[in-house]
């Protein structure tokens, strides 16, 4: 910048007071004025913004910006009156105003719109040029704002020209002898258009979404809060009560024509619609009242009746797995209630249902009553086998009982991940319910280890790792659902001990993987027991290994020595029926062994109290089996030999016939006085050696099923099979079956047995370590730390409490409230 | 500044008229100036320049009734954040100084560039605080109350503040005296003030007076 030579600095004008100013204020004035209009006239392009910005300056240095605020305003507001009202309310035609409500008219309804647009853009244009001309007047009136802005008494010229156009077009009356406003005409003509879009025409959003500026950028007051806006004043609220009354219709009609899928796909529409709306068409302001709106009337009132929809509703999704109507519904519920209470209540509700028909179908078959006696000659051999097929349909009704909860536990898990969004409240609500339907049957636990048992017998055959893995697990995910977790222990343990003695596991790999399943899942006291019948196993091993080091130290030479396989097990951690000695109450006498069975026996025990000196052993032949080799003498003279496998029993009673010359039988007595084997096991043992048609090795007189006291038995040396080793099962004995009716009872009696122990030895812990304890606080302890085995009965907690009393272990300290002390 | 060599680069954008884009006219005088430097100080630059006007059209500004000198001390600020008096004369008056800084102050508000009215103002504050012995002061104290926009009392005050503190001095002068009869409304603005001193003093000299008997009070009553 090439500064030229300096002339002397000018003193800035004197006199710029009050009193010479008055003419200077009319020229200014006349010019801005006239400046003014044409920018109105959008004819600005050549007035310099400096001669304006001037003149605006010069006034208000003159101190007459007041006067300059009010003349700029009465210029505005006559502009506004004369030229842009009469604009606006030409833009009025007459079918606005008759058409109020009637849309459905068709005729009407088309012309209406195209008078609806015309007046939109008519106002559209009037707001926008509106505002462009006051950005203008801001800018040149800029100084004048400045001092203005100091005076809190006055607001922008900007905003004063807004209020101007609020007051003069907006609420002017569209005729001179009515009261109805341009605004109001804005209102109904956007709250038709609405109308028409939402019973699916299309409409023009932008130009509606323009006048609605217009509304958001005008205020009611001066100070313009955001709560004074007339887009909430004026229009927001009529549009919220059309709204509602449209959707509580839409609601009842979509109930009475549609099912549940079409009312969700509806609904769901309907919020996407009105979100776009109020995006696109009106203002975001309103999207969550609108949002209100819908989830009241739309969703919330009708909710509970499109869950329970007969025919459409929740419980057909459920039942065929309409996963995206269910997510529909789960999202339209989620809106509306955090709980989700109508839909868990759908959900529980089905769930204990489809549960309940397994049980009752699984109850059905255990409870058929056996087929019908075939008639007829050929009946023998059918009737054995029908014999043995209820056992084994109960059996398999237990295991497709575990199969039909874990395919519903998959159905509603698939539900919950697809259509629920994993939501807590909703897997804790499912949860709930199969706990609750497979705690309704009190066979629960018995069939789940019947699964079990099943699967480790034969199931996992040929199965990969993964699959072993992922067919337990589904196993243990049911037993996370059994309550009475020591009912569960106590078949698992019956179970597991007959695969361990009978040695009927296809993998101890597999066995072990479970216990250590089962403690992850219930914990560490749970699968003690368990693991101690491992260990005894274990060292039944090494015992035997080391028995038979110890007869060939002995170097006793007879060949006709008898390999004796033993299992020591612990009394306390084996099943009761097992270890027991005692048959309803009383002591029954051992079994009278055949004499080189007693010598093996006395051999081992001598052995084995050597090391172990102090420990009682008590044999128990009843779970035991032998190998034996029999001959048999044909008639023809050649000789046939099988090796049987049989049960100790059936060996100690083949034995006999040893001794007993060809030809010559024993009765059942005979049998019975030699033996002193327990009249149960006798008969079922005599069955499986004389009447199973494929394992006769001794003929019966007369040949019945039944076995009579005076029946008689011969050994029969007509013995065939096609194979050399012959295993003899021991009818309804060995496997593992649904318990009967009677063996249920003693099951639950010594669970309630054991239970009483349980309680028992809970509160005198709990005592021990309080002293002084409430009956309330002691009962609801007791339940707490009992509540992972089994959940005790209170009256029994109560009857123990008595009895501890009783006997002295616990006082009544109190009376009101009731409370114990311990007694040392 | 963290960046010293801005201060060259803006040196050169004033004086060179590089990459400019609009022109600023007075006196027959074109400083050419870019948008990105006034329109962002300044809002009648803004505004002038935005859609609707002729100076949008032809992004020139005449400034009629503006002076050259001054415009330049404004442009300068624009781009360097400071202005110098006068350039070419070595030795100015002081009234010329005052002027010069009552002429910026005067543009910066009529321009809206306010951090360039408060630098002006306080030094014609400074100014008139050092300088109210010179005759020509209360001439310039004159053109201040005057030419102070009716919104802006700061400056107002300090030239009233100065006059009073020094009255006798004031109207010891002869156009002094003219000024206060030329101008009731400041010559009140004095008096008030000397007024409210005075009475601050006698208050002052009552206080002391208080303090002293207290004293000769308590003297007594030891004696």
């Amino acid at each position: 910048m090439a500064m030229r030579a300096r002339q002397k600095i000018r003193a800035p004008r004197k006199g710029l007071g009050a009193a010479s100013g008055a003419d200077a204020f009319e020229s200014n004035w006349t010019n801005l004025s006239s400046s003014l209009k044409r920018i109105h006239t959008k004819n600005a392009s050549e007035l310099s913004f400096e001669q304006l910005y001037r003149d605006s300056y010069n006034i208000v240095r003159f101190q007459r910006g007041d006067e300059l605020y009010e003349r700029t305003k009465q210029l505005e507001k006559e502009w506004l009156c004369e030229e842009v009202q009469k604009q606006v309310v030409g833009g009025i035609s007459s079918s606005l105003l008759l058409a109020k409500e009637v849309v459905d008219v068709q005729d009407q309804a088309v012309e209406r719109r195209a008078a609806g647009e015309r007046f939109l853009t008519v106002l559209k244009e009037a707001w926008e040029d509106h505002q462009l001309c006051m950005k203008m007047f801001t800018d040149v009136l800029m100084y004048m704002d400045r001092n203005i802005a100091q005076d809190p008494r006055r607001v922008s010229i900007y905003s004063a020209a807004m209020a101007l156009f609020r007051d003069h077009v907006l609420r002017a009356p569209i005729q001179s002898d009515t009261t109805t406003t341009v605004g109001d005409v804005l209102k109904s003509t956007v709250l038709f258009m609405i109308q028409l879009e939402r019973s699916g025409h299309m409409i023009d959003r932008a130009l509606i979404r323009h006048c609605i500026y217009m509304l958001e950028g005008l205020y009611e007051t001066q100070a313009e809060e955001e709560s004074s806006k007339l887009y909430l004043t004026s229009f927001e609220p009529e549009f919220l009560e059309t709204s509602t009354a449209f959707y509580k219709a839409e609601g009842k009609r979509l109930l009475e024509m549609a099912d549940a899928a079409t009312f969700c796909i509806a609904a769901l529409d309907r919020i996407t619609e009105e979100k776009e709306r109020c995006l696109y068409t009106l203002s975001s302001i309103s999207e969550h009242k609108i949002k209100e709106v819908l989830d009241n009337e739309l969703i919330r009132n009708n909710l509970a009746e499109v869950i329970n929809l007969e025919g459409t509703g929740v419980r057909v999704m459920l039942d065929t797995d309409r996963l995206d109507i269910l997510g529909h519904i789960y999202a339209l519920s989620a809106r509306v209630d955090a709980k989700k209470a109508h839909l868990t209540a759908a959900v529980q509700k089905r769930v204990v249902e489809m549960g309940r028909e397994i049980n009752t179908a699984s109850v059905a078959l255990t409870q058929a009553p056996a087929p019908p006696k075939p008639n007829g000659a050929d009946a023998g051999q059918k009737k054995e086998k029908e014999k043995e097929k209820p056992v084994s349909q109960l059996t398999s009704s237990a295991i497709k009982w575990v199969d039909d909860v874990l395919l519903l536990k998959q159905k509603f898990d698939n539900i919950w991940r697809q259509s629920f969004q994993s939501d807590q409240i909703m897997q804790t609500a499912i949860t709930a319910s199969f706990s609750e339907f497979i705690n309704s049957t009190t066979r629960s636990s018995e069939f789940l280890s019947l699964f079990f048992d099943e699967n480790l017998k034969k199931g996992i055959k040929g199965k990969t790792e993964a699959e072993v893995d992922s067919l337990l697990d589904n196993g243990i995910t049911l037993l996370r659902y059994v309550k009475d977790k020591d009912l569960f222990e106590a078949y698992y343990k019956k179970h597991l001990s007959r695969r361990l003695l009978m040695k009927r596991s296809v993998s101890m790999d597999a066995e072990r993987q479970m216990i250590s399943k089962m403690k992850m899942e219930v914990g560490n006291q749970f699968t003690q027991r368990l693991e101690a019948m491992f260990k005894d196993m274990t060292i039944s091993e090494d015992l035997t290994g080391s028995y038979k080091q110890y007869i060939e130290r002995q170097g006793d030479p007879d060949v006709k020595r008898i390999d004796l396989d033993i299992n020591v097990l612990t009394s306390t951690m084996w099943p009761m029926e097992i270890m027991s000695n005692t048959r309803d109450g009383q002591v029954e006498l051992p079994c009278i062994f055949p004499r080189e069975i007693e010598t093996a026996k006395h051999s081992f025990e001598k052995f084995y109290l050597s090391k172990h000196s102090g420990r009682k052993l008590s044999w128990q032949p009843s779970m035991g089996t032998a190998d034996i080799r029999a001959t048999f003498q044909r008639s023809n003279g050649k000789t046939q030999r099988h090796e049987l496998n049989v049960s100790t029993y059936a060996m100690v009673i083949l034995l006999l016939f040893n001794d007993i010359p060809t030809g010559e039988s024993l009765t059942f007595e005979e049998i019975q006085a030699r033996t002193r084997i327990p009249d149960n096991d006798l008969i079922r043992n005599l069955q499986s050696l004389a009447v199973a048609p494929k394992t006769r090795v001794l003929k019966k007189d007369p040949m019945s099923k039944d076995v009579k006291p005076t029946d008689k038995f011969f050994f029969n040396n007509d013995f065939q099979s096609p194979f050399m080793k012959v295993r003899i099962g021991v009818v309804s004995g060995g496997a593992n079956k649904v318990e009967s009716q009677d063996q249920r009872k003693e099951t639950e009696k010594k669970m309630n047995d054991e239970r009483g122990a349980s309680i028992e030895a809970a509160v005198v812990r709990i005592m021990k370590q309080r002293k002084k304890l409430i009956h309330s606080n002691l009962i609801s302890e007791v339940l707490s730390q009992l509540s992972a085995r089994f959940v005790p009965d209170v009256n029994m907690v109560k009857r123990r409490i008595e009895s501890l009393i009783d006997r002295e272990y616990l006082e009544r300290v109190a009376e009101d409230p009731p409370t114990y002390g311990y007694v040392a | 500044m963290g960046f010293p060599d801005l201060e060259v680069v803006m040196k050169n954008l004033l004086h060179d008229g590089k990459y400019a884009d609009m022109i600023i006219s007075c006196q027959e005088h074109d400083f050419k100036c870019h948008r990105a430097i006034i329109c962002s100080q300044s809002d009648f630059f803004d505004a002038a320049l935005k859609d609707g006007f002729k100076e949008a059209k032809t992004s020139q500004i005449y400034l009629p009734d503006d002076d050259v000198d001054i415009i330049a001390c404004v442009l300068s600020f624009c781009y360097l954040q400071d202005y110098g008096p006068a350039d070419d004369s070595t030795n100015p008056e002081p009234d010329e100084i005052a002027r010069n800084h009552l002429g910026v102050y005067i543009a910066a508000d009529k321009f809206l560039i306010l951090p360039l009215r408060t630098l002006a103002s306080s030094r014609i504050s400074n100014w008139a605080k050092s300088n109210w012995r010179l005759g020509c002061f209360p001439n310039i104290a004159q053109d201040i109350w005057c030419a102070t926009p009716p919104h802006e009392n700061e400056l107002r005050d300090t030239i009233v503040e100065v006059a009073s503190d020094n009255v006798r001095h004031f109207l010891a002068q002869d156009n002094g005296n003219k000024v206060l009869i030329e101008n009731p409304e400041f010559a009140i603005a004095v008096l008030k003030r000397v007024a409210e001193n005075n009475n601050k003093l006698r208050e002052r000299n009552n206080e002391l007076v208080d303090q002293k008997n207290a004293l000769i009070l308590q003297r007594r009553r030891i004696l």
